[in-house]
């Protein structure tokens, strides 16, 4: 990750943060939602072995 | 949020679908041993705008009875273990083999929880120092706070833990200090 984008992550990081205290947490976690379940949705496709797979571990029989 | 006391913090967040399978196994999980959630999810859970598919925790050591009372308890509620089915070998790859094994709804693979047994005393102090989360839906067990920060911070040092270190840091005003007690604790248990 190049420094500049590292930066502008970190600036993000802050940012949200500061965002995050100033609303309710059912605010924040509303749109943090928005995140969480689209990507859980579109990964509980895999199989468990092609999981293991991917993680580099082995189903035992 | 707010803390009820310094070992309890009540959260009002609305829970996402990855909330909802944690609260639903720990709750099977508490019956039968101490536990604490850590890394990712711990950061997540606070705030932490990304996601995991896995759910990491520590149980304490417990008998081959108590782990077939736990997986048949698991098992009558939906889930199923990923690595194997065989109780045996899942209990062997946790007490002997001293590996994570990885639990999921029935039918799927993700979101999962990655357990594993505490294995030094280092493990058994982020058991002991664990805090309540209060939600809506039930209670969670989760690592303390500043040990999460000072352990993505000092040991696991990727950019994505010390992305979260810095936003649990920045959430709860930990002090670098109170970070930095935890480096010898790191040192004396060969992390660092």
């Amino acid at each position: 990750m190049d420094e500049s984008n590292q930066q502008q992550r970190e600036w993000f990081i802050d940012y949200w943060v500061r965002h995050m205290k100033t609303i309710s947490d059912t605010e924040w976690s509303r749109q943090q939602n928005v995140l969480i379940n689209s990507v859980l949705k579109s990964a509980t496709q895999l199989s468990r072995r092609e999981y293991l797979e991917l993680k580099g571990e082995k189903f035992v029989h | 949020m707010q803390w009820i006391d310094k070992k309890t913090i009540k959260m009002d967040r609305e829970l996402s679908e990855l909330d909802f399978f944690v609260l639903k196994i720990c709750s099977i999980i508490e019956k039968h041993c101490n536990y604490v959630l850590i890394s990712g999810y711990v950061a997540i859970f606070f705030g932490r705008t990304r996601t995991t598919e896995d759910v990491d925790m520590f149980i304490e050591k417990i008998s081959k009875e108590t782990f077939s009372a736990l997986y048949k308890d698991l098992q009558a509620n939906g889930f199923w273990a990923i690595n194997a089915d065989s109780e045996e070998e899942l209990f062997s790859m946790l007490h002997d083999d001293k590996l994570a094994i990885r639990f999921a709804e029935r039918g799927k693979a993700v979101p999962n929880l990655e357990v594993k047994f505490v294995k030094d005393l280092l493990d058994v102090i982020a058991l002991s120092e664990k805090i309540k989360a209060i939600t809506s839906k039930g209670e969670l067990w989760i690592s303390s706070i500043p040990m999460q920060i000072a352990y993505k911070k000092y040991v696991l040092q990727t950019s994505k833990d010390l992305e979260d270190a810095r936003h649990l840091q920045g959430l709860f005003d930990v002090k670098d200090e109170t970070i930095k007690n935890y480096k010898s604790l790191f040192k004396q248990y060969g992390r660092i």
